[in-house]
């Protein structure tokens, strides 16, 4: 595997893997996200702006949005760095791809070489972008998870909970998933160090007289 | 100054707003305040006023400002301070903006707090946007906490660790002493996390791959006190105890076991434990079993238990579940190239998954429907595939069409089968398909000649029911042109002739001359048509006639061929039986058919189009007579008839590698010409031969040579020429290897004088396979205006067994055909 300069962005992340160097597959750039198709890799390839070698890429959810049915986002999570404009082409890409569906469909989209794994949750929809190699049932009981601390934390959980504290909505997800992996798997250790951090806070600030955000 | 309003406050007005102006007109009134407030550099609510920042930027607005104000909030003592501080940095920052380095010291600090709360968002700060930069800095912290007893930091350093080695894979021999007691701890956070972190470092490095295969009969063991252990209310879900880490668990052991048969070994008992034991009634059950038989297809399993996983994907498609479907469809995709048998057993059910509603399963069941046509099965598989071809949506046909012709290519039973399959296409989807299927349908016509009459009956019956589907209209016209006798003698043996005469052929065909559903294209087709019948038909007053209405059309390209054909009537009236007769058998070249491509979705499969270098062909006697040939559909009669009594000596040359190569090594059948409307002569010919389809007929007739053979590695060279431009030698180098160990690194280079001008084309590979067992090819284009001898310094760099080699060559000995 390698890593070559993305002529659209000219980072350092062109993802080449076997089948890209073969000549089989389109690759992909991690940064701008773009394709390129085989031609364009042989020619990168060729003028020697490899950079890096190593095997294989790694196996993380790459971004994880929440929007609700009007398409209004809720909560974006960028585990591979982007520019601004790229992260709103790929929430817009996803919106435009995730609303439409039919109900009843299946819950996976290919999307350029993304797995794309979505889910709708009353209003909201919890859709996550996923590694070619990665296991997309279990994706969804991410998700699922997640919704459950949200729901175990806020009680009940809906909408307008994680508008008006999108904060702690974070919080919850930094407490589970971190860098793209699952960082805790107990039901009950999330909810429990959410509960300790937030009398953190309040303490300090009761301490300090200051008003609350 | 007024303290600003609340963060629920304004989240309240803001949603108040009923037009998108009103919104926008609001956070632009609270952004300047914010940055007002950021300007006289308030501390007591720089807190709420970041926190409201994150609020707009969620909303789609630019927050870039609030960079600096998250490092001071960072910087704070306050625990509420940091926590927005650090939110606020993971979402307004991002590796690319030098800002961050700033904040290198304060995680660094952060990491040592007392608290650990603080330390946790520090840790996950870094794990989720640090640079390179800033995890060479940070590392050794990440590596202490790593080894701390605290379960709620180890976990977080343990990924924090993964993200490190992402960015600087250098540094993982740092967390390898760390790595030791990772898998005895008893919390699952940490488990899971140093499951990952393990499975991060063997995937990078095949020494700690090794390093770490010891570890099998632990991990096994871990895996099975999940699979046995009792109820545990923290991690279980729907029945099965703590999912996300068996399935963590799988893929390293699926790492591990990968081409190691200890491993595997070590691995089977507990995998098929797993396969047969798990629910499989909600879908984390299915969830692991997908996993257990990705781990299994990929280790050096028992046989016995690459059959159940089979069967397990088998069962999947069965699944009510469209989830499940899918996954099972995916994964018998992958499959189905090395277990082709086992996944053949499923077809029925696959090709149900063609009828689902889900667009997503519809398209995996296509591309796995292809995947299992072989010559058994071809008759019954494309009943289907037609059948889906029809109801199909739009954004499928383009794919399915070129998949059935290349099924239908591969594994036709008969040619009359391949005929009606290609026809069946082309009414259903005939605007959807290639390029290209016009004149490969007309090549494998031609080149069926039991089948002429049967062909053009049944293509001049579709023509009387449809003329909107214009790659069959062209088809049709085509053959009607060349074998209209056949349809109106009306002898057909394979079915009841039709009784047609000859005034209602040419009203047919009239009637695409005129009708709007025909493109310039098809209505060029059309009249060349006509003007075959003149010879096949007797009734020639009236397509004279025809043709001569023509020579006024307004379409450029149609009014030329009019002209042609009826200076052909007028001058060369003895020449034209000749002229126009039934076109020859084309011999089958490498390039012809639907490309060997079958686009799937953004993918290209795997084919690899071997440059096939023709056999040096004799020039046949009467070349008169090919150039003849020809005219096939095309419009260069005229042109022909001018040029060659004229000047035969010069343009001779040119003209007659042209032709060879057309008409020698049979090339495809003569394309329509592509709707350039120029009307100079030569390039007229060009035009012709510009056609994709005519890549590497244009070798024959240059010998091929060996530019070097030295120490085991040969370099030949097969010649071919560019069009349209004869100028330009096409040049394909094919290196090859007899020595025992691979090439690599091998770059080829050459050099021509200044007169030349050269171009080096990527090389299809840079190893050479030893023992001649594969070549690498790269093309080499020469441009050489002055037809000099062609002369050549080629340089070759490579490594043999780990030595690198270079050596210079002259390469003089160029056949002449090549350049002159």
């Amino acid at each position: 595997m390698w890593l070559l300069n993305c002529c659209s962005c000219n980072s350092d992340r062109l993802h080449i893997n076997q089948l890209c160097a073969s000549s089989r597959h389109n690759a992909r750039c991690a940064s701008c996200l773009l394709s390129v198709p085989p031609a364009v890799i042989m020619h990168l390839m060729q003028d020697k702006k490899v950079l890096k070698c190593f095997f294989f890429c790694p196996l993380q959810i790459r971004f994880l949005l929440l929007f609700s049915r009007q398409g209004k986002v809720r909560l974006q999570k960028w585990f591979t760095p982007l520019t601004d404009r790229e992260k709103k082409k790929v929430i817009r890409d996803m919106i435009m791809l995730v609303l439409p569906r039919p109900p009843r469909s299946s819950n996976f989209l290919q999307w350029r070489d993304l797995k794309i794994v979505y889910k709708r949750y009353a209003s909201l929809y919890f859709c996550a972008g996923l590694e070619q190699r990665d296991n997309e049932l279990l994706a969804l009981e991410v998700l699922h998870r997640y919704v459950e601390l949200l729901d175990k934390y806020f009680g009940n959980v809906c909408e307008l909970d994680i508008i008006f504290n999108f904060e702690k909505a974070y919080f919850i997800l930094d407490e589970f998933l971190m860098g793209g992996e699952v960082l805790e798997t107990s039901k009950f250790a999330v909810g429990a160090t959410m509960e300790e951090a937030d009398t953190l806070q309040e303490t300090m600030e009761e301490y300090m007289s200051k008003p609350a955000y | 100054m007024p303290a600003p309003i609340r963060l629920r406050e304004l989240i309240r007005t803001i949603r108040t707003a009923r037009t998108q102006a009103e919104e926008r007109e609001m956070i632009q009134k609270e952004c300047a305040a914010i940055r007002s407030s950021f300007r006289e550099e308030d501390n007591t609510y720089r807190c709420r006023n970041v926190a409201k920042l994150l609020y707009m930027h969620m909303l789609g607005y630019p927050a870039h400002f609030g960079q600096l104000e998250c490092l001071k909030l960072i910087a704070s003592q306050k625990f509420t301070d940091k926590r927005i501080g650090y939110l606020g940095a993971m979402l307004l920052l991002d590796e690319r903006q030098d800002v961050h380095l700033l904040m290198t010291n304060c995680i660094k600090n952060d990491l040592n707090h007392s608290t650990q709360y603080v330390q946790g968002l520090a840790l996950c700060t870094l794990g989720c946007m640090g640079s390179s930069e800033m995890c060479r800095d940070l590392a050794g912290e990440v590596e202490k906490l790593l080894k701390t007893s605290n379960s709620y930091l180890r976990k977080k350093a343990a990924l924090c660790a993964v993200h490190v080695i992402r960015k600087v894979p250098e540094l993982m021999e740092m967390f390898l002493p760390a790595t030791k007691n990772l898998l005895s701890e008893k919390n699952h956070g940490v488990l899971h996390t140093s499951v990952v972190l393990l499975t991060e470092m063997c995937e990078r490095s095949p020494d700690m791959l090794a390093h770490f295969r010891k570890l099998v009969p632990q991990l096994v063991r871990i895996l099975k006190n999940l699979i046995m252990s009792g109820y545990s209310p923290e991690h279980d879900v729907s029945g099965i105890s703590d999912p996300f880490l068996q399935v963590r668990i799988l893929r390293l052991l699926r790492i591990l076991g990968k081409s190691d048969d200890d491993s595997s070994e070590a691995m089977n008992d507990i995998l098929a434990q797993v396969a047969t034991n798990t629910e499989t009634s909600k879908n984390v059950g299915n969830a692991i079993l997908y996993e257990t038989v990705l781990t299994i297809m990929d280790i050096k399993s028992e046989s016995g238990l690459r059959v159940l996983a089979i069967n397990i994907l088998g069962r999947f498609l069965l699944n009510n579940d469209k989830n499940i479907r899918y996954v099972a469809l995916t994964s018998l995709l992958k499959t189905v190239q090395t277990d082709h048998n086992a996944v053949q057993r499923h077809r029925s059910t696959i090709v149900d998954c063609l009828k689902d509603l889900d667009v997503s399963i519809k398209r995996r069941a296509m591309e796995l429907s292809f995947a299992l046509v072989n010559g058994n099965n071809i008759r019954g598989m494309m009943k289907e595939l037609l059948y889906f071809l029809d109801s199909c949506d739009p954004e499928f046909k383009a794919d399915c069409a070129s998949g059935v012709f290349l099924a239908a290519e591969k594994y036709a039973p008969s040619k009359r089968w391949h005929i009606d399959t290609i026809m069946r296409v082309l009414t259903t989807a005939g605007s959807y398909v290639r390029d290209d299927s016009v004149p490969n349908l007309i090549q494998l016509i031609t080149n069926s000649v039991e089948m002429h009459a049967y062909t053009v009956q049944r293509l001049y019956k579709a023509l009387l029911d449809d003329i909107s589907q214009q790659p069959l209209v062209q088809v049709a016209s085509w053959c009607i042109g060349e074998y209209g006798d056949l349809l109106v003698s009306g002898q057909c043996e394979e079915e009841e002739p039709i009784q047609v005469t000859e005034d209602e052929v040419l009203d047919v065909l009239e009637g695409l001359l005129v009708s709007n559903l025909s493109t310039p294209v098809t209505r060029g087709y059309a009249l060349t048509a006509i003007m075959k019948l003149s010879t096949r038909f007797s009734s020639v007053n009236r397509i004279k006639k025809v043709v001569s209405i023509y020579g006024s059309s307004i379409d450029v390209e149609l009014q030329q061929r009019a002209v042609e054909y009826n200076a052909l009537f007028k001058k060369y009236d003895h020449m034209r039986p000749a002229l126009l007769e039934r076109m020859p058998i084309m011999e089958k070249t490498a390039t012809n058919g639907p490309t060997e491509i079958v686009q799937t979705n953004g993918e290209t499969e795997p084919s690899v189009v071997e440059s096939k270098h023709l056999p040096p062909v004799t020039q046949p006697s009467n070349q008169a007579n090919d150039l003849l040939d020809l005219l096939g559909g095309n419009d260069v009669v005229p042109v022909i008839q001018t040029t060659m009594p004229t000047k035969p000596a010069s343009a001779g040359g040119e003209l007659l590698d042209l032709l060879g190569d057309l008409s020698l090594s049979g090339g495809p059948p003569p394309a329509p010409a592509p709707s350039v409307p120029t009307s100079q002569p030569p390039f007229l010919l060009d035009g012709l031969s510009s056609q994709p389809l005519f890549n590497d007929i244009a070798a024959a007739g240059i010998p091929p040579m060996t530019a070097y053979n030295k120490n085991g590695l040969k370099i030949d060279f097969t010649f071919e020429r560019a069009n349209p431009n004869p100028n330009i030698a096409v040049i394909t180098i094919h290196a090859s290897n007899s020595t025992e160990a691979d090439m690599t690194d091998f770059v080829f280079q050459a050099a021509v004088p200044k007169t030349f001008q050269l171009q080096l084309l990527s090389p299809s590979s840079n190893v050479v396979p030893a023992l001649n067992q594969g070549t690498v090819t790269q093309v080499i284009r020469v441009l050489n205006p002055q037809k000099q001898q062609l002369r050549m310094r080629i340089k070759l760099t490579y490594t043999l067994k780990g030595s690198a080699v270079q050596d210079l060559a002259e390469v003089n000995n160029f056949p002449p055909q090549s350049w002159q």
